[in-house]
């Protein structure tokens, strides 16, 4: 069975620089050579510093943005697959209810000019799915399914709070009874004790619904709690992915070790080794050469900033780091003696 | 952002109270209302804008005589002052006119109106007048109010023109076709406006790069010059009704300019809102998502500069006609009224400014009406 979501080498760049021919000379590597699949059933998390292309993968893997390069492989019941990446948006359309998105703002992701039943029926109106009769029921039964009163129907968005404008906008998201989900951010705009309310809302309603994660967040504590899997980027690139507890408790990249180390913990017993990173996340428009971290990596060694890590799989996890392939254990040792 | 009071989080399947509801399930017309409502200057402003297009349209009824009707007898009348009073042959008090008592200077020969203070001219309503047609299809002779015009009794409350027109009835026929002149040519202007607008902000790119180069190009020529090239060649031969559009469409062309720009910024902006990403990650096509999601969340913002837009149509409409390039006798409008208005005839007949107060009144309270509403189309403000 193929995995639902398989994407391969994705390349995002945005043209920066023009020459005079109009052809562009310079790119803003957003996303950079990214590989990862997203099994039936499953929660991926993508964590990551602001600006390492979490986002953008997020809007890539939708096709809300057109790749530069890369497969983007889709295959709703596991058996036909669809290159997502080579799609126009008309072919796109019939797809599109296999995947949905929730988005970070609850406030914008809400046209103010529509009622509760109007948003939450819109994706079932667009794909012409069922007579009115049953769409309004169907977005009663939604509004139930997300914790929502039944009469909040003719209500405008401004009438809820933030947890609850992102209650409707998960119920709209499961209206076409999607494969999986995109959120962004999904509940980083929420107070906490909301956080925890909406994520237990959608553990639940994905065991429910069958439902796939693509988890895009940049609270560890949050990612740990609801993905199985996880996967680490930096300036663009995937640096990490693996089992959540293995990659929490065993992380094997030095980058994601300090972002371990320097997410706050709620356990007061706990020591905190401060040592932070120096300097800052590269220009995306001018990375490093070699491995994009090493200007900023505690191992960092000889052949770092000539050399181009490839994934390596250990311990049933990837890891993109000179440390972890042949060549570099050697040189790491030759180097530290 | 106001949040209003909401319920608890914790318990999101609680029922508010039914107060609230009219909030919650208010749209964002109701919301836009009742913001415009407590700007007070605003909202009468709205009722006298209101008020003198219902006074201008059915100005068939309301005028006492016709537009174009000349009295002889009666040149440059000024004013005649309306009393209340006792009248003879009546038993209540009504309201009545004194005459006027013609006399021709012995010397200058020139004509002196003199108020005959013992008369008194009882006003009548609907009286039986000449014959109009009501919605232009069921003929009447009912009007509003007038005189024993048998009797030879006058009423001429502004007075008369140099032909001895009542100045009454034609600023009323003059608002008509002034105040039709700024809907209509305000109307092309918000077609023209929101399409080409709306095309260069929501597909960007070259298309975008042309318009806006038009909208510069059509920005920077002088108001005046081209207006005058442009009523230049309205071709003298054209009925009145010919001209009377080609002004339309001469002052909309030149007024969408502004327009073009405000919807494509606000298309610009509104095109990156989450909502309208959501809409096309549910497989809604493009033209839905501009005209359910994109173009009423800036219409209340596009009614505010329209009703901004009228009273400047007005005003180039009245001083274009003022300066003879507009329209022409035998058209009323404010700015021929005004044309009649010159150094020497003011100077004797200060009544025939009257059409210029009728247009301070119309662009003061449109004015303010369109800033009221300017300030309440964005409901969800501070």
């Amino acid at each position: 069975m193929k995995p639902l979501l398989h994407v391969q080498n994705l390349k995002v760049w945005f043209p920066k620089e023009h020459n005079f021919f109009g052809k562009p000379i310079s790119f803003v590597k957003a996303v950079d050579d990214v590989c990862f699949t997203l099994k039936q059933g499953e929660t991926l998390g993508i964590v990551g510093e602001s600006g390492s292309g979490k986002s953008t993968t997020a809007y890539a893997s939708l096709r809300a943005l057109t790749p530069t390069a890369g497969k983007i492989l889709l295959s709703p019941d596991g058996k036909a697959e669809y290159d997502l990446a080579k799609m126009n948006p008309n072919e796109l359309r019939p797809l599109r209810r296999h995947m949905q998105m929730v988005f970070q703002d609850p406030f914008s992701s809400l046209n103010p000019r529509m009622t509760v039943q109007q948003l939450i029926a819109e994706p079932l109106v667009v794909n012409k799915i069922g007579t009115p009769k049953e769409r309004t029921e169907k977005v009663k039964e939604l509004l139930s399914e997300v914790g929502l009163n039944q009469n909040f129907l003719t209500r405008y968005p401004h009438a809820f709070s933030g947890g609850q404008r992102q209650r409707i906008v998960i119920a709209r998201a499961l209206a076409l009874n999607p494969k999986f989900i995109v959120c962004d951010e999904a509940v980083s705009a929420l107070d906490v004790s909301v956080q925890a309310q909406i994520l237990n809302l959608m553990m639940d309603l994905k065991e429910r619904f069958n439902l796939s994660y693509l988890f895009i967040a940049h609270d560890l504590e949050v990612v740990r709690h609801i993905a199985d899997r996880v996967a680490v980027m930096y300036a663009g690139r995937l640096v990490e992915a693996g089992d959540t507890k293995q990659v929490f408790e065993n992380p094997m990249h030095p980058y994601t070790e300090s972002l371990l180390r320097a997410s706050p913990r709620a356990d007061p017993n706990r020591k905190r080794q401060r040592s932070p990173l120096r300097g800052e996340v590269p220009d995306p428009s001018n990375l490093p050469s070699g491995c994009v971290f090493h200007p900023r990596c505690p191992k960092c060694f000889a052949a770092c900033d000539k050399q181009i890590p490839v994934e390596t799989h250990k311990d049933g996890c990837i890891v993109r780091c000179l440390l972890h392939e042949k060549v570099g254990k050697n040189q790491a040792r030759a180097s530290v003696n | 952002m106001t949040e209003p009071s909401i319920p608890a989080e914790d318990s999101p399947i609680e029922e508010t109270g039914k107060t609230e509801a009219g909030v919650y399930e208010a749209n964002q017309f109701k919301l836009m209302m009742r913001r415009f409502k407590k700007h007070r200057a605003a909202y009468w402003c709205g009722h006298i804008v209101l008020l003198l297009y219902i006074i201008c349209l059915s100005c068939n009824f309301i005028a006492p005589y016709d537009p174009s009707e000349i009295h002889e007898d009666w040149v440059s009348t000024p004013p005649q002052a309306l009393h209340f009073g006792k009248v003879e042959g009546y038993t209540l008090p009504r309201l009545y006119l004194h005459p006027y008592d013609l006399q021709v200077h012995p010397v200058t020969l020139r004509r002196v109106y003199k108020v005959d203070h013992e008369t008194r001219v009882p006003l009548r309503f609907f009286v039986k007048g000449r014959e109009w047609k009501w919605l232009g299809i069921i003929p009447t002779t009912r009007h509003l109010f007038g005189v024993d015009e048998e009797a030879g009794e006058t009423c001429f409350l502004l007075g008369t023109g140099g032909l001895g027109q009542d100045g009454f009835s034609r600023i009323l026929y003059g608002g008509r076709i002034s105040l039709l002149l700024g809907l209509t040519g305000v109307s092309i202007t918000f077609l023209l406006g929101i399409m080409l607008g709306g095309v260069s902000g929501y597909y960007g790119g070259i298309l975008d790069l042309g318009i806006q180069r038009i909208v510069e190009v059509l920005q920077s020529v002088p108001k005046i010059p081209i207006w005058l090239a442009m009523a230049a060649a309205i071709p003298k031969s054209w009925t009145s009704l010919q001209v009377y559009f080609a002004m339309t469409l001469i002052l909309a062309c030149i007024g969408w300019t502004g327009l073009c720009r405000v919807v494509r910024g606000k298309m610009l902006s509104l095109r990156e809102e989450d909502y309208a990403r959501a809409a096309s990650l549910a497989g809604a096509t493009e033209s839905r998502i501009i005209f359910v999601h994109l173009v009423p969340n800036f219409m209340s913002h596009i009614v505010a500069s329209l009703s901004l837009a009228v009273p400047g149509m007005i005003l180039a409409e009245t001083s274009l006609s003022f300066l003879g390039l507009g329209l022409r006798p035998p058209i009323v409008s404010w700015g021929v009224l005004l044309q009649e208005a010159t150094v020497d005839s003011i100077v004797n007949q200060p009544w025939l400014l009257l059409p210029a107060l009728a247009v301070i009144l119309t662009v003061l309270s449109m004015n303010f009406m369109g800033d009221g509403l300017r300030d309440a189309a964005d409901p969800y403000a501070d």
